[in-house]
């Protein structure tokens, strides 16, 4: 366990050695043995003794060093702190910090997780959130610090049970402080009220193995998180973002891919627009017989339906295949149903055909309509089915969307703790 | 690594197995077709591009 260089003193109570480990801006320390508050800057003089506490749960205890990004910090006081709310009770502990280079800051321990706190001399804007706000907005209230924006956590009103060791304030069990917890990217803002000051503070989640074994914390004493911290960052391996953006990557291509073949096939016969008591003859030659043959036919139906009779014929005039389809095509002043075309694909070896339409059936079923008069048929061939491309794209994409997914998971969880309520 | 190479085989096989189905048209013949030619079994077009019969 790594523990700091001291300046040593009785306590001008009790006559216990203590150890002066936070520098020159220590108004107060409290006297673990006797529970004397000790004037730092006159003499340790008693101000107060406070009797009775119950000592919290913590892995940290005064004197311990170690560093929070690289910066040398040293344990120096102990605040346990106690919540009630609706029958409910919360406590956590609040560890003062003191680096010769870096001043003040805060550990917490809080639901088995260990944050960082230091004071922010910026205001944001707004400068605080009333409990009326809270009570009356319909969405999360919202900071901003330095552009980046804090959302709405939780809040409360909180007081110390117990007080140990050295503080840069004179803190005392009589205390009530009320806060205020904004989540931000990577950061929270408490806005902290007490004794008629408000002040501001950043909190940080430091990487937990790292801090507890550079304090020296023996690993029995780790504590074991319960819930998810606000600010736990969103743990993915290089492999599972290496898939994502492959996936999303992948979805893409495909999309492009998609939309270029959609493009590809050769018009080989096309008829003229025609009437449909004459009907349409087209031939046409096919040449490439790996590939979809798409026949369309083309009627003019206004607010009425055309069925449509076709047989294909090879070259020495015999019957190859025959299909029926029908359009039909309504529309109102915002609105329009079915189509006035109509595609059939099939697959034709190599070679010269001939493609006979005729309107079979006509009718009109809604007001305002015409009957189809007019027709027009067209072959292209090498055509692609592109739906093979597109469902391919769509279930590479929700591949991908899987971890977008994941992430908004996370943040719902981080969120999980807040006392906001919608109603 | 190997895991990497796993994903980027099994994705272009995806990919280039769609673009094959869809350049050869698979699956792509109307439903509505009739062959007519005598011998056929009927029932249009087959997966697997045999062609009018």
């Amino acid at each position: 366990m790594s523990t700091a260089q001291a300046v040593s003193f009785n306590c001008t109570q009790c006559g216990a050695g203590l150890d002066a480990l936070g520098g020159g801006r220590v108004q107060t320390h409290v006297c673990p043995y006797c529970g004397a508050e000790l004037d730092a800057q006159d003499g340790y003089k008693v101000l107060a003794r406070f009797r009775d506490m119950e000592r919290p749960e913590t892995p940290f205890d005064i004197g311990m060093t170690g560093t929070l990004w690289d910066v040398p910090f040293t344990v120096i006081g102990t605040i346990g702190w106690v919540e009630y709310h609706a029958g409910r009770k919360w406590e956590w502990v609040d560890h003062q910090l003191f680096s010769p280079t870096h001043g003040y800051g805060w550990l917490t321990v809080e639901d088995g997780h260990v944050s960082y706190a230091r004071k922010s001399r910026r205001v944001p804007s707004p400068a605080g959130v009333s409990d009326y706000l809270i009570e009356t907005s319909e969405n999360r209230p919202r900071v901003k610090l330095d552009g980046q924006s804090f959302v709405y956590y939780g809040s409360g009103v909180a007081k110390p049970f117990f007080i140990e060791g050295e503080f840069n304030y004179r803190p005392t069990l009589e205390d009530t402080v009320r806060y205020v917890s904004l989540a931000g990217d990577g950061a929270m803002l408490d806005i902290v009220e007490g004794g008629g000051e408000r002040e501001y503070e950043l909190v940080q989640l430091p990487d937990q193995a790292a801090l507890l074994t550079s304090f020296g914390v023996p690993k029995g004493r780790w504590p074991k998180p319960r819930g998810v911290h606000p600010l736990e960052p969103l743990r993915r391996s290089p492999l599972q973002l290496f898939a994502r953006n492959l996936f999303l990557g992948a979805s893409a291509l495909t999309f492009v891919l998609a939309l270029i073949l959609s493009t590809f096939g050769q018009t080989v016969g096309r008829s003229d627009e025609v009437s449909v008591w004459w009907g349409a003859k087209v031939p046409f030659e096919i040449t490439q017989g790996n590939r979809l043959t798409e026949i369309e036919i083309w009627g003019n139906a206004d607010n009425s339906w055309a069925w449509f009779e076709a047989e294909l014929l090879d070259e020495e005039d015999e019957p190859v295949a025959v299909f029926e389809r029908g359009i039909e095509y309504y529309t109102g002043s915002d609105w329009s149903e079915g189509s006035q075309r109509v595609r059939t694909r099939l697959r034709l070896p190599p070679g010269r055909y001939s493609l006979e339409v005729g309107m079979t059936e006509a009718e009109v079923d809604w007001t305002g309509g015409n009957k189809t008069s007019r027709m027009r048929v067209s072959v292209t061939e090498g055509v692609v089915s592109t739906f093979w491309l597109w469902w391919t794209a769509v279930l590479l994409g929700l591949a991908g969307a899987v971890f977008l997914a994941h992430r908004v998971y996370h943040y719902s969880r981080l969120m999980s703790g807040s006392d906001w309520s919608d109603d | 690594m190997a895991a990497r190479v796993v994903l980027v085989v099994l994705v272009a096989a995806i990919v280039g197995g769609a673009t094959y189905a869809a350049m050869n048209g698979v699956w792509g013949e109307s439903s509505q077709v009739i062959s007519t030619r005598a011998g056929s079994p009927g029932g249009g077009f087959g997966v697997g591009g045999r062609g009018v019969k």
